[in-house]
């Protein structure tokens, strides 16, 4: 058995194949979760436990449950919730099974998301001076308007870089989606190597495309964050 | 409207005695791996400390390898690819147990970020105290065990623990390749039933998890604090 270098690169073009639906994918489950997050994190600050203690549960098991299994979870309920919403709406009847499987993907991955994106945001807020918010209050601003316009960019600033990873993250997890039937990088690569029956070389050829997504990820984050600390220093100053 | 599905909450507490069963194999593997990963990311954050030569740099593009890749990736080019390339080398690889497979690929992705946890902690202790312990004539290996690795755990500590819960959250996978641990044994007993009540069963899965990475958390919190009482103590 010998490694074929053409086959390869076969399997590398079919894998490019899938990489704009893997991006689009982790940038639109990473977006919501950064929204969503917000709104966990501040709820958490406040001290209303009615409201924090539910929170704080639902986040540690976010946190606490392997991906697979929360995403077979949600593969063997929402539909069931859906069908019946679905078939309301429309008003012909929708049964589980025709429910796409993209609604499983967004739900578990926005989840995974925001139950991270809430602990970063919220150590975010955290390290941001309390001194700024009593300066701006005492300035006569409402403390809503010190919040959103003082507090909540600098917090924003300081979590940059953790969002850049967790949207690395993101993209790896998403490899779990090929059992709800669902095509991204990973997913590729097995069905090229189911079809060409050469698994060295599709799994070889998925290993580079990851390897090399990643760097130019990475260099193309850094360079933009590089950018936004120049531009908002030079406002502050 | 009615909803479509059922959860029935007999059949998902009947999964518990079945489920548990797997647990001791489960907790076998999470252990001996994490010892691996260990023993073998103390010794990359070593390598990388000391700057030995070619193995240092062999050791950062494998650390930046792996980070940019799936777990499962990494488990199926364990499974599939290596029994190709130790074919080519002459090894037979038949009949090998799959616990093989699930070491390495956990040693392969793991050594190296433990190894991202060991070496900050390192050079997080003060400058001082290795040249302090030199001036009394330490030799290396006492200055490590006795001076510097009390000093530094403490400080890996979180770090250590974050992995593990990552790793014992990746022993999921393990299933894909046939072993049955929580998630195999999830899939045969789903499999027994006809494929009816997979939430169920999938929900006490997720409760077993659950409960492994609370208890560990709780774990590095009395450790962080106890440790937090001996500095007070002794400063």
């Amino acid at each position: 058995m010998t490694f074929s270098t053409e086959l390869m690169w076969q399997a590398v073009g079919a894998i490019m194949a899938a990489v704009p639906n893997t991006l689009l994918m982790a940038t639109i489950s990473l977006a919501a979760g950064i929204i969503l997050g917000a709104g966990i994190a501040v709820i958490r600050i406040g001290n209303n436990r009615l409201l924090t203690i539910p929170l704080a549960v639902i986040v540690s098991f976010l946190r606490g449950v392997p991906t697979i299994v929360q995403l077979f979870i949600v593969y063997n309920s929402l539909p069931f919730f859906l069908a019946p919403l679905f078939s309301a709406v429309t008003g012909s009847p929708v049964k589980p099974f025709d429910i796409s499987p993209y609604w499983v993907v967004y739900t578990t991955y926005i989840l995974y998301n925001t139950a991270y994106q809430s602990e970063t945001i919220r150590g975010a807020l955290l390290s941001v001076d309390r001194g700024q918010y009593e300066a701006a209050v005492s300035l006569g601003i409402s403390p809503f308007r010190a919040f959103v316009r003082i507090i909540f960019p600098q917090a924003l600033l300081v979590a940059l870089p953790a969002f850049f990873s967790y949207y690395l993250k993101t993209i790896k997890v998403l490899s779990l989606v090929f059992t709800v039937k669902i095509v991204d990088m990973f997913a590729a690569a097995d069905i090229f190597a189911a079809l060409s029956g050469r698994r060295t070389e599709a799994y070889a050829a998925d290993a580079v495309v990851y390897w090399g997504m990643c760097i130019l990820l990475t260099v193309a984050f850094s360079q933009w964050e590089k950018h936004l600390r120049r531009r908002t220093g030079a406002q502050s100053a | 409207m009615v909803s479509l599905l059922t959860f029935n909450m007999a059949y998902f507490l009947a999964q518990f005695p079945k489920l548990m069963a797997v647990i001791p194999y489960t907790l076998y593997i999470i252990c001996v791996s994490a010892l691996i990963c260990l023993s073998l990311g103390t010794l990359i954050a070593a390598v990388r400390i000391a700057r030995v030569p070619v193995l240092a740099h062999f050791c950062e593009v494998w650390l930046s390898f792996i980070r940019s890749m799936p777990f499962i990736l990494e488990l199926y080019l364990t499974y599939f690819c290596l029994p190709v390339v130790l074919r080519l080398a002459g090894v037979n690889t038949t009949g090998w147990p799959l616990t093989v497979y699930v070491f390495v690929s956990i040693a392969f992705h793991y050594s190296p970020m433990i190894s991202e946890v060991i070496r900050p902690a390192y050079y997080a202790v003060d400058r001082g105290q290795h040249e302090a312990a030199m001036v009394f004539g330490l030799s290396a290996y006492k200055r490590i065990r006795r001076i510097i690795a009390p000093q530094a755990l403490p400080i890996a500590l979180p770090g250590l623990v974050n992995q593990l819960i990552d790793m014992i959250k990746d022993t999921s996978l393990m299933f894909l390749i046939g072993v049955i641990d929580l998630m195999g044994k999830a899939g045969l007993i789903i499999n027994s039933n006809y494929g009816r009540g997979k939430l169920e069963v999938y929900v006490a899965v997720a409760v077993l998890y659950w409960a492994f990475v609370i208890v560990l958390e709780f774990l590095m919190h009395y450790l962080e604090r106890r440790n937090l009482r001996s500095l007070s103590r002794e400063g």
